[in-house]
Order: C-alpha cells, then structure tokens, then sequence
C-alpha cells in the first residue's frame, strides 16, 4: 500500500544513451499502473530506477512521500516479477519463496503461515517441493508472483511477466493478475508492449514512446482522446487510420493529391488550408446508402473474425490504407467501392508536424 | 537432424584415427603394461635379472614409512595447490566479472601465468623466495620471518603449494569467469529485492550455482597437483629437505631413477595409475550428469 511520486525522472546511461526522460507522475494508492510502449522506449529502464536497479540520473523518486532515490533495492519495500521469473534454479519453490523472509529475519512461524496463504492463492501447494525446472511455465509464473506476495511489499512491479507464454495462458494469468490485485488492494506497476494487455489491466496507463510519455489516462481515456497521434495509432486493433491532408476552403474536407477525399458533416476546429493528419478508427466507420457516403472504401481484402469481419482496402482507391470493421459476418468482391460514414465525434485530428491533437 | 559423414571406403576412418592411436599405444598402453608388468619383479641392479615376487613390491611400500608420509605429503599438497588456485581465482574472476568492460586486457593478463612452463614457474618462484637473494625472502625477514626452504621443510612444502598454485590460478580463473558470466543478471537482482546483501548473495545464489564450475575445476587441480608438478619441485626443492616436498610422483622418479629399484618404483607408478582412473571416473559420472541441482 503505498504512493509514488515520480518528478522529471530521467536515465541516462554511462555511454550517453539517454533512455528516459522528463517523467511525471502521482500514482495513488491501490492503483494498477501499466506502462506501455514499443520495444526500446524506457519502460524497463523506469521500472528498474523503480527497483533500484538502476540509479536515477535525473529527477526524484518518492514513495510515501519519502525520497527513496539513494536506497538500495532491498531497502525500498517493492517486489519485482521479471520476464524470465528469476527463479533461483537450486531452490525447491519453497526455497524461493522463503529468501526473502528469511533475509527479513522473519519468524519461522509467520514465514510458514505466509508460504502457505501465497501457495493457496496461487494454487502451488502441491508443488511446494519441486524445483523450478520441474514446472511449466505457467507454474513458474505463479512461482515468480508467489515470491511478491509473501513479501507483503508496498508496491509490485512487473517486467512483462507474461510474454514467455502462450495466448491462451496470458489471457487466464491475466485475469488472474487482475484478481490478485483487487484482493491485495496494493499498487502495481505493469510494464508490458502489448497494449491489449495494458487495456484489459490498467487503472491508468502510462504510454511511452523514445523515452518520454505521450499520455497518461485510463484505457478510454487514450482510446477517446488519444492527446497524439502515437497514442492513437498505438492503441486500438485493427489500428486507427489516418489520412493526411490539407483542410478543404469550406473546413469540411479534407483534400489529397488535389482531390477531396472525405467529406465532414460540420465545420473542423481548424483553419483551412492547414496540413492535418484525420483519424477514426475503424469500428467507427459503418457502411452507408449509395450517395449518402462520406468517402470510400475500395475493397482490397477480407478478414473474417467470426464475431466481426474486417474489411481491408484503400481510400478512393488512392494509396491511403483503410480499414472498416463491420459486425458478423460480411462478404464483399475485391475492387468493390463501399460508401461510408462516421459520426463527428469520432474524428481525430492531430497537426501534421507535431502530431499533437487538434480537436 | 544428424549430421554424419560417410566415407566411401572402409579404410580411411581406421586411417584417419591410426596416427592417434598409435601415440597411445606407444607412449601410454606400452609403458603401462611395462610398469605394471615391472611391479611383480625384483631386479638386481644391473638389470641382469629379475624375480617374481608377486604382490611383495606392494606389501613393502604400505610398510614403508617414508612411503606412508609421502603419501601424506602429497595429500597436504594436493589439497592446498587445489584450494589456493581456486580460492585465488575465484576472487579474481568475482574482480573481473564486475568490470566486464575492462575485463579483456585484465583477462589476457591473468593467462599468462598458464603459458609458463611448469619448471619455469618453479625456477621464478626458486628465485623470488631464495634465502639469499630472493626479494620475498628479504621482505620477509623485514617483518622478522626467518626464511631458508632448504632447512626448513614446513617452507619448501609451503614454497612448492605457493607456485604450484600460481601457475593453475589462470585456467581456474577462465572457468570460473564463464561460469559467473552465464549466471543471468536478473537472477542476482532478484536477490538484491529480496534483501540479500552482496556478501549474501554470493554465498547463497552465486556459489549454490557455481558447483558444477568448482566440482571439475577440484578434479583438474587435484591431478594437476598429484601428477603434473614434478618438474616443479624438481627445479624448486628436489623432493627435500629430507623428504618433506617429496609428493608420490616425485617419489616413483626418486625410487626409481635415484635409488635403481625399479620393481618398487613400478608399483608406485601402478598406485598412481589407480589414483588418476578413479579420478577420472569421478569426474566423468559427474560431468554426464553436468549440473546437480
Ligand atoms: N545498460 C544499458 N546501457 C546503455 N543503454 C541501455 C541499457 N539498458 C537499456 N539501454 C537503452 O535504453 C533504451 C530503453 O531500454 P529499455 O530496456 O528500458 O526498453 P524497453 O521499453 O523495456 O524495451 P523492451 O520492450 O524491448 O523491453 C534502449 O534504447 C536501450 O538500448
Ligand atoms: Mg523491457
């Protein structure tokens, strides 16, 4: 149970990488943290700084209100769960889940009292015995998680915890995960490049990208208003489309190569003639009468989903990509041309250069 | 898959392999049988004629008490040249493992010592520890240690554990490094969270998982120390003072070729023979099995 403060943090390491910086955030009691982005951005590094594992360059860390850049990793009352678990490999599980607290200097009593309420929750009571190469992988995830808990830290902190397994246990461990953290009550951070997994777990999401954050939100919070247009391309499956343009004279188009390309049912909070990058993803895109249409699909490819069909083609037939998904199941030729409409609510803006939102 | 290479003839594998086994039967089936052959015999001096005499070469050596202490010797040297080398290079590669960037130059460093001969590294030490003109014997008297290893024997045995062990510093120091270099960081990380100090951490996760590394490393020392030291100590001590560095290897070459009984030396040899098999056995149930844990 525990509040972290975190001011201007930055990293940069020997050699002159600068893998992180200017990071800014509170993150209250009790709340599920989940820092996403693309491979390289910093996620391990702010996660590790967390730990201890790595000392802070540049800015403050505190926990409690208390500033714990200087302390060792021991010494910081956090539990970590690694993406390989970590698992001390000449240790049975209650050997691993034992060191901790027995470097506490715990009472053999309580230690036992807390192997067994850890091993219950995590249904390892039969395994309490084995070493760690004698279990599955989803085993030696529940091992590594067993290892925090007994612990009783202030906060967790999870490095991809559940990449190394496949789709189905990810998604069973995940709920579990998410279980585990409403019954504890205690902080996590949860680093991940799945934004799928960042959607499902998160109370809010920490999204990065090259070391510094794009956004801090809760899952729709980035997935309504996504602030850039990062965010917006990296949240959201199939991805969100994007066309750039120039603003029509009338601020109700959006013009490409000379030609109008899609047409809005009211004014853009935007001058004409300025270069935008539009969004909208493509569960927002529905398929209109012959006439009634705000631009079009030209049909490339279908993806049936069962539940949902997505439909794969371009604008107008021009180079821009464009996606649609529609409900059930859909059936449309190769070079068909759908008309489509959106909602204006639904539209993104972002300025062309920066790709900060406009709208 | 398997990769396999098939020779067209029957001969050229048999051909290939002959060089190599001939070198084996010439220089190490031969001699042995010879030897063992030899330790049934009494011969005169001139090799004139010899006796069979069964296992009585064996008896005498077990009544022998300049035997026995040789043996004994050769224990107290064996075990202090394999826990030295390996304590020293343990240490050093710990050093080295942490700066693993400078590590190269550092490394290259601490081989040296492995491409001395084994005389060579006797002669250097010889001469740093020489009561008269060694520069370690000097200190040494500097803070009041009285040092001559040709009156003293607890010195020479001391002098030939001390250079014996400088020259297995090196290779034990490589296998210890890769053993610290494949331990993953994140493993000693978990540690440092589950508030174990360094100190800690070394002995409980770092040590536990470099056994496999120190169990071989123990079998090639206590070989190299019971069967590859006797050029030496006999560049360094000869065996002396009276006996007191004379380990069981050093021993054959003194019964045999100095006092001329050769069926005495052969069963020497013979033992020895016994002592290397046995380790070499150990060592390979182990290493079949690689890791413990
Ligand atoms: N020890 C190090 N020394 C120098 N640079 C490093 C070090 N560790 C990481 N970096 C660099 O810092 C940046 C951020 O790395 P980090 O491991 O935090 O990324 P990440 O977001 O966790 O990526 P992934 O999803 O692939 O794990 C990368 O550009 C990386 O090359
Ligand atoms: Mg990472």
């Amino acid at each position: 149970m525990a509040t972290l403060n975190i001011s201007s943090l930055g990293k940069v390491y020997p050699g002159g990488v600068t893998a992180v910086s200017d990071v800014n955030v509170g993150i209250d009691d009790g709340e599920f943290i989940v820092l996403v982005g693309p491979s390289g951005c910093g996620k391990s590094t702010i996660l590790r700084m967390i730990a201890g594992l790595e000392t802070i360059t540049e800015g403050e860390l505190q926990i409690d209100g208390r500033r714990v850049n200087e302390l060792e990793p021991g010494d910081r009352d956090i539990a970590m769960v690694f993406q390989n678990y970590a698992l001390y490999p000449h240790m049975s599980v209650r050997g691993n889940m034992e060191y901790g607290l027995k470097n506490e200097g715990l009472p053999k009593a309580e230690i036992a009292k807390r192997i067994a309420e850890a091993s219950r929750t995590l249904r390892l009571e039969d395994y309490l015995d084995r070493k760690p190469r004698q279990l599955s992988g989803g085993q030696r995830q529940r091992v590594a998680m067993g290892r925090a808990i007994v612990r009783d830290p202030k906060v967790f902190l999870f490095d991809e915890p559940l990449s190394n397994l496949d789709a189905k246990l990810r998604t069973q461990l995940r709920a579990e995960l998410k279980a585990l953290h409403q019954r504890l009550g205690a902080t996590f951070i949860y680093v991940t490049h799945d934004q799928v997994e960042a959607m499902s777990l998160a109370d809010r999401i920490i999204i990065m990208n090259a070391g510094r954050v794009e956004q801090i939100g809760t899952p729709m919070d980035l997935y309504l208003r996504p602030a850039t247009r990062f965010v917006a391309d990296f949240i959201g499956s199939p991805a969100m489309n994007m066309f750039e343009g120039t603003v029509g004279e009338d601020r109700q188009s959006l013009v490409y190569h000379g030609a109008e390309q899609v047409h809005f049912a009211a004014e853009l909070p935007v001058s004409a003639g300025q270069s935008v990058i539009m969004g909208v993803r493509p569960e927002h895109l529905q398929h209109a009468a012959e006439g009634q249409g705000q631009m079009d699909l030209t049909v490339g490819f279908l993806e049936q989903l069962g539940a949902d069909t997505v439909v794969h083609g371009t604008l107008n037939g021009g180079d821009n990509v464009l996606s649609i998904r529609l409900h059930g199941v859909q059936t449309s030729a190769p070079g068909t041309r759908l008309p489509l409409t959106f909602a204006m609510e639904n539209v993104h803006l972002f300025d062309a250069q920066n790709g900060t939102r406009l709208n | 898959m398997q990769k396999r290479v098939v020779f067209r003839s029957r001969l050229l594998p048999y051909l290939l392999v002959l060089p190599q086994i001939a070198i084996t039967v010439i220089f190490f089936f031969w001699p042995s049988y010879q030897a063992l052959e030899s330790s049934f015999f009494i011969e005169d001096a001139f090799g004139f004629s010899r006796e069979w005499v069964g296992l009585t070469n064996y008896f005498e050596l077990f009544k022998d008490p300049g035997y026995l202490k040789s043996f004994r010797t050769s224990l107290i040297f064996g075990i202090s040249v394999a826990f030295l080398a390996m304590a020293i290079s343990l240490g050093l590669a710990v050093a080295a493992n942490r700066v693993v960037k400078a590590a190269t130059g550092y490394r290259t460093l601490l081989i040296w010592p492995y491409a001395v001969a084994p005389a060579l590294a006797g002669v250097i030490w010889y001469f740093l520890m020489n009561p008269s003109l060694g520069i370690v014997s000097y200190w040494l008297s500097g803070v009041g240690v009285e040092w001559n290893h040709y009156v003293n024997g607890d010195q020479a045995l001391f002098l030939v554990i001390v250079a014996a062990a400088w020259k297995q510093v090196s290779y034990n120091f490589l296998f210890f490094l890769a053993g610290l270099q494949s331990i993953p960081k994140s493993m000693i990380e978990a540690a440092a969270i589950d508030r174990a100090g360094p100190v800690r951490r070394f002995w409980t996760i770092v040590f536990p998982l470099l056994t496999p590394t120190t169990f071989f490393l123990l079998v090639v020392n206590l070989v190299y120390a019971f069967f590859d030291t006797f050029a030496l100590i006999h560049a360094t001590t000869e065996g002396g003072p009276v006996d007191a560095t004379s380990i069981l290897v050093f021993r054959v070459y003194n019964t045999g070729f100095i006092g001329q009984d050769y069926g005495s030396s052969a069963a020497q040899s013979v033992i020895l023979m016994g002592l290397v098999i046995a380790m070499t056995f150990v060592q390979f149930r182990y290493v079949e099995r690689k890791v413990q844990y």
